[in-house]
């Protein structure tokens, strides 16, 4: 992995929380990123693209910043948003983020097939030791974290 | 026609049909405009920064300092003068590059976005955008007749 | 005169997203039906009168090309008019859609002010819509 392809990746997902979900990430360094507390619980969603390239990709997260995600674009108060709802914006959020990296990547020419995006809760332990040292992109959304990585 | 001048982090609301509401040097400012061609009312903000948050107690000094709470503060001013929200026409121009001040990270763009944000609770649809590249522009809006000019570089043309 | 639209996307949130966009892009609307892969939508198809349809590509089941594809194969429904919507931007896929008879092609995150402009191209003259 590339850092200018993780550069690519965290413009893109930058630019999809602006114009998908109206909110604002601002990058972390690999210092912040390393001093990003994790939260009591994170929210796991991956898929995985082939094509032109294949791998999985993965996007963490705290269900506070999926709720305010759903919130958005549901237009609703945050205590109507239900689980399902806060789920599949977080599921959507990566699937429209991955179509808009790989286009950055590669041009418009390379077909890629994009699986559904599945979510899980990982044990924050279990979670702390795969991402360890890997690539990864992480933002500070609005106060909140958003971890982006691959083959996790 | 007399121009009712914006500064930057305020607006203004005109009902009176011989003037313009007019703002300068929209950089990664915003300036919004809501025109009720009913009524002939128009309201113009020049907001600086997308979220208050950065700075609550300026918020509440400087509301339109800040697209979070100053468009909708806009909105709401003028609905107050009567106007009905599905005859409003809503225009935009600014949201460029924050040239020479490599802090204020994607400025333009953030305004942008937190005011797309306000539009789409509002279920307001944009109907003229003028916004991005690295630029700066001036906005004008003539009461009498709706008509928003945005001039760059000499350059003027109709939103 | 107001429409009955069929969104088909496997995502809750886009399908609601769209028909939110499509509100607020004044469309008038009648009836909108959603569902979560290309068979559902044909199952939608064959009990309910259609105007329009938003699609995506990337589906379980049976995926938005292949809707498209049964859709122009039937008599029924071969002249619905389909707006696809996807974050899948590559040039072959576009070709490969109108190739089987897609009207428009959209990619994700779409705007009201665009959807308000595509969806008026395919809306009847003069009924006073949008």
């Amino acid at each position: 992995m590339s850092i200018d392809s993780l550069d690519i990746l965290s413009n893109t997902a930058i630019e999809t929380l602006e114009r998908f979900a109206f909110l604002l990430g601002d990058p972390l360094d690999a210092r912040e990123a390393g001093l990003l507390p994790l939260p009591p619980c994170i929210w796991l969603c991956a898929l995985t693209f082939s094509g032109a390239r294949a791998a999985k990709i993965a996007l963490a997260t705290a269900p506070d910043l999926a709720r305010q995600i759903a919130v958005n674009l549901y237009s609703l108060e945050a205590d109507e948003i239900t689980e399902i709802q806060a789920m599949d914006a977080l599921k959507e959020l990566l699937n429209i983020m991955t179509g808009n990296y790989l286009h950055a990547l590669e041009g418009d020419a390379p077909i890629f097939d994009l699986s559904a995006p599945v979510l899980t809760t990982p044990d924050r332990a279990d979670f702390a030791r795969q991402w360890a040292g890997r690539p990864q992109v992480a933002l500070n959304v609005e106060g909140q974290p958003l971890i982006l990585g691959f083959g996790i | 026609m007399k121009s009712v001048i914006i500064d930057i982090a305020d607006a203004a609301v005109s009902s009176q049909p011989d003037e313009a509401l007019v703002t300068y040097s929209l950089g990664s400012c915003l300036g919004v405009t809501f025109y009720d061609p009913v009524l002939r009312i128009g309201a113009m903000a020049h907001c600086m920064l997308p979220l208050s948050s950065l700075d609550a107690h300026k918020a509440t000094e400087k509301p339109f300092m800040f697209v979070d709470v100053g468009v909708p503060k806009l909105l709401e001013e003028i609905l107050r003068h009567g106007c009905r929200k599905r005859d409003l026409i809503t225009r935009v121009a600014g949201g460029a590059a924050a040239l020479g001040n490599a802090n204020l990270f994607r400025i333009g763009e953030r305004n942008f976005a937190v005011f797309r944000k306000i539009m789409w609770k509002n279920s307001l649809l944009v109907q003229g955008e003028d916004v991005g590249g690295d630029i700066t522009r001036t906005l004008k809006l003539d009461i009498a007749t709706g008509r928003l000019t945005v001039r760059t570089a000499g350059v003027e043309r109709d939103l | 005169m107001a429409y009955n639209i069929l969104i088909v996307d496997d995502s809750l949130t886009a399908r609601t997203f769209i028909a939110r966009t499509l509100e607020i892009a004044g469309v008038p609307l009648s009836h909108v039906y959603q569902a979560a892969d290309g068979q559902s939508a044909l199952d939608v198809l064959q009990r309910e009168w259609v105007d329009l349809v938003f699609a995506d590509i990337n589906m379980p089941v049976m995926n938005g090309v292949e809707l498209v594809r049964r859709m122009r194969a039937n008599d029924l429904f071969k002249a619905i008019p389909v707006i696809i919507i996807t974050t899948d931007r590559s040039t072959h896929r576009m070709n490969e859609l109108h190739a089987v008879g897609v009207q428009a092609y959209l990619t994700k995150p779409i705007t009201p002010e665009v959807l308000k402009a595509t969806v008026e191209r395919f809306l009847a003259p003069g009924s006073g819509a949008v």
